[in-house]
């Protein structure tokens, strides 16, 4: 290609051959304009408007957990403070490295901090918020179940469908839990979640109380290697999960309380983990009593503590539903090792928040069909919230 | 044995005919479904006020309140369009000036090594952007910038360079070269030539592209949830993580409360609804120019 000639440059003439370059011109100058009114009125920039009581405004962000995500909405939403509250929901995993990388001030796991991810992030606390009750949720015809009559089943009979071992529903180690119930000859389809997740955890620490082929052969985890058999299906996601067992007949699968009660999908009654052994349907009740019960919950680590081995499962009272866990916040006991918070009046309204959360915040979460904590497990994490400080001294209270 | 061959051809005719229609219906069966589920289930929470008013908290119904409030996508939508608007600004000058660059002037290893990126660029997944995006800011402005409508723009702007680039390189190859040397004949430089010729000419191409380049940013939800994260507040600053549609529609459509999924759908049918209008619009634009 030829350049063009040089001296075509000199030939360049003022007047209406500019206009394309005056316009430009303008155009910037208006978007330049426009750019600042918006900063002058304070909509690129903002800053969270002051409000009520004594607590300085601050914006407090969070995220992990998808089965805390719709209680803890509600609790940025209802508390009634001007604090906002920001919370998103990308899983626990993903809670766990933020926190650790400080890019959050709180981060929400359904599973305990492991020994690695302590390591990782020293200085961080552990508090329950909330608990969850895990439900087995079936698909069956309605003629099974006379009357009020549920399915039955037990934690080894779990785990003998979820190894393999019962692919039919009418062998003898069902039907002789459900005496005088019309168990079908059909395979069973059996759901778990093929996604890293808390109720993955807590179903497969049950599992693993109640079988011990079932510790051995896949022990538990929020993302445990599933024993591979004809019927074994991954689903990814809870309410993938529940869509799935509606619509699969003769399947059984596993979902937080939630999701089961508020799809009106049946759940099977699980055997308690008492001499009296009845048969306990999932409910919100069975489950707070469930945690009254445990041996853990007044024995419970400090928030800096390891909580790997804190497990709620197969609680001793009577009536205790047996498959709850506990959902866990992680902030850093030293509010200014958290670059998110700027400055003492940040950690006094990232402390009360926390603080409402675990007491008024309770009665909301019953209405979700979370289960409420006890007050032994608010007494620790009060004391656990008390530990927390700011440039060396404790943070003092704000309302 | 003509008149037989006539027969065979008419038949012929009508046969492919017939299979080509039976083909543009089963490509428009997904687009049709799409639109029916989304109306179906998202159609009747569809008013004003779900288009300004807040997100609807999570809900089970009770015997003493049967029906949850639904709530709106105010803060998403919000988010969105200062997301789309930001995106748009950072990807669409750079993006042109690099199609332009390809088209008129990219010769030799440097051009190559342009073109050759672009590609690269096209075929990365978006969620590798996002993490990208995320190392990116964590590296120059710490953990207190990652999380930010600013991050959010700025990997939106990535996924839409490639696309811009292409479809203006593309444009202007289209353009004649007689046009190009018309206009040097009259003596006029290089650089003016392609800034009031050809780039004039193809300015209806190059805009297509730029529009193309906006709604696959506006379907993206991967690359967002590791950079503006969500904000159930809408847009609160460049430096504060902001709302938008996609994720919206992931979280909600995956929850436990009934009336968060019926939001869910509503979003998916705003958010079909607002990419059909922007390509009708520029669509309807460009024809009334052309003609």
């Amino acid at each position: 290609m030829n350049e063009p000639n040089q001296p075509t440059e000199t030939i360049q003439r003022k007047g209406p051959s500019r206009t394309g370059l005056y316009a430009g011109v303008a155009v910037v100058v208006v978007v330049i304009l426009a750019v600042a009114g918006l900063w002058a009125t304070g909509y690129l920039f903002k800053s969270t408007p002051p409000g009520p009581g004594t607590c300085p405004a601050v914006t407090i962000l969070g995220a992990g957990s998808t089965f805390v995500n719709p209680l803890v909405s509600n609790w940025g939403s209802l508390y009634q403070s001007h604090n906002m509250i920001n919370y998103a929901s990308v899983g626990s995993s993903a809670g766990i490295s933020q926190i650790t990388a400080k890019t959050v001030m709180f981060g929400a796991t359904d599973a305990p901090l492991n020994t690695s991810q302590r390591t990782a992030a020293p200085g961080v606390l552990t508090m329950p918020e909330t608990a969850g009750a895990v439900a087995i949720i079936i698909n069956l015809p309605a003629a099974v179940f006379k009357g009020s009559y549920s399915l039955n089943l037990t934690g080894a009979v779990l785990a003998q469908i979820y190894l393999g071992q019962i692919l039919n529903w009418n062998v003898s180690a069902i039907t002789s839990l459900n005496p005088g119930a019309k168990i079908p000859t059909q395979n069973i389809t059996s759901f778990h979640r093929s996604d890293g997740s808390g109720t993955s955890y807590a179903f497969t620490d049950f599992l693993s109380q109640d079988s011990a082929s079932w510790m051995t052969q896949v022990g538990k985890s929020t993302n445990p290697t599933w024993p591979k058999f004809t019927g074994a299906v991954g689903a990814k996601g809870s309410s993938t999960l529940a869509g799935d067992v509606k619509g699969q007949p003769y399947s059984i699968g596993y979902v937080d309380l939630n999701y089961a009660l508020n799809n009106g999908i049946s759940t099977a009654a699980v055997k308690e983990a008492n001499a009296a052994g009845k048969y306990i349907l999932p409910s919100v009740n069975d489950s707070a009593s469930a945690i009254k019960d445990s041996p853990v919950a007044g024995n419970l680590p400090a928030g800096g503590g390891d909580w790997s081995s804190v497990s709620l499962i197969n609680a001793p009272g009577a009536g205790d539903y047996p498959i709850v866990t506990f959902s866990y916040f992680l902030f850093y006991q030293a509010a200014d090792a958290n670059s998110l918070i700027l400055n003492k009046g940040d950690a006094e309204s990232f402390v009360n928040w926390l603080t409402w959360t675990i007491t008024m915040g309770q009665g909301i979460a019953v209405g979700l069909y979370y289960v409420q904590l006890p007050a032994s497990v608010v007494t620790a994490d009060q004391a656990t919230l008390a530990s927390m400080t700011y440039g060396g001294s404790s943070i003092p209270a704000c309302t | 044995m003509r008149f037989d061959r006539n027969a065979r051809r008419r038949w012929m005719n009508w046969i492919m005919s017939a299979l080509a229609l039976l083909c543009v219906v089963v490509a428009l069966v997904p687009l049709g479904s799409i639109i029916y589920t989304a109306v179906t289930f998202g159609g009747h929470v569809l008013s004003f006020s779900f288009l300004t008013s807040g997100y609807p908290l999570a809900c089970s119904p009770t015997p003493s309140q049967p029906t949850c409030p639904v709530g709106g996508i105010g803060p998403a939508i919000e988010g969105t369009g200062v997301l789309l608007a930001l995106s748009s600004l950072f990807s669409v000058p750079p993006g042109i000036l690099a199609g332009v660059y390809l088209s008129e002037f990219g010769r030799g290893r440097l051009g190559r090594s342009v073109s050759f990126f672009t590609d690269v660029m096209t075929g990365s997944p978006s969620i590798v952007v996002g993490i990208f995006v995320y190392t990116l800011f964590f590296l120059f402005f710490g953990p207190r910038g990652v999380f930010s409508a600013l991050s959010g723009a700025v990997a939106l702007a990535i996924l839409m360079i490639p696309i811009v680039t292409r479809t203006t390189e593309e444009a202007l190859r289209l353009v004649p070269n007689s046009v190009r040397e018309a206009a040097y004949a009259l003596g006029i430089p290089r650089y003016r030539a392609v800034l009031h010729v050809v780039l004039s000419a193809a300015r209806g191409a190059i805009l297509t592209g730029v529009v193309l380049a906006v709604m696959r940013a506006g379907g993206e939800a991967a690359p967002l949830l590791l950079t503006a994260l969500g904000n159930p507040f809408g847009f609160q600053g460049l430096t504060q993580p902001s709302a938008s549609l996609p994720p919206i529609i992931f979280n909600f459509g995956t929850s436990a409360y009934s009336n968060q999924v019926a939001v869910a759908w509503g979003a998916a049918l705003v958010l079909i609804i607002i990419m059909l209008c922007i390509s009708l619009t520029v669509r309807f634009a460009l024809r009334s120019k052309l003609s």
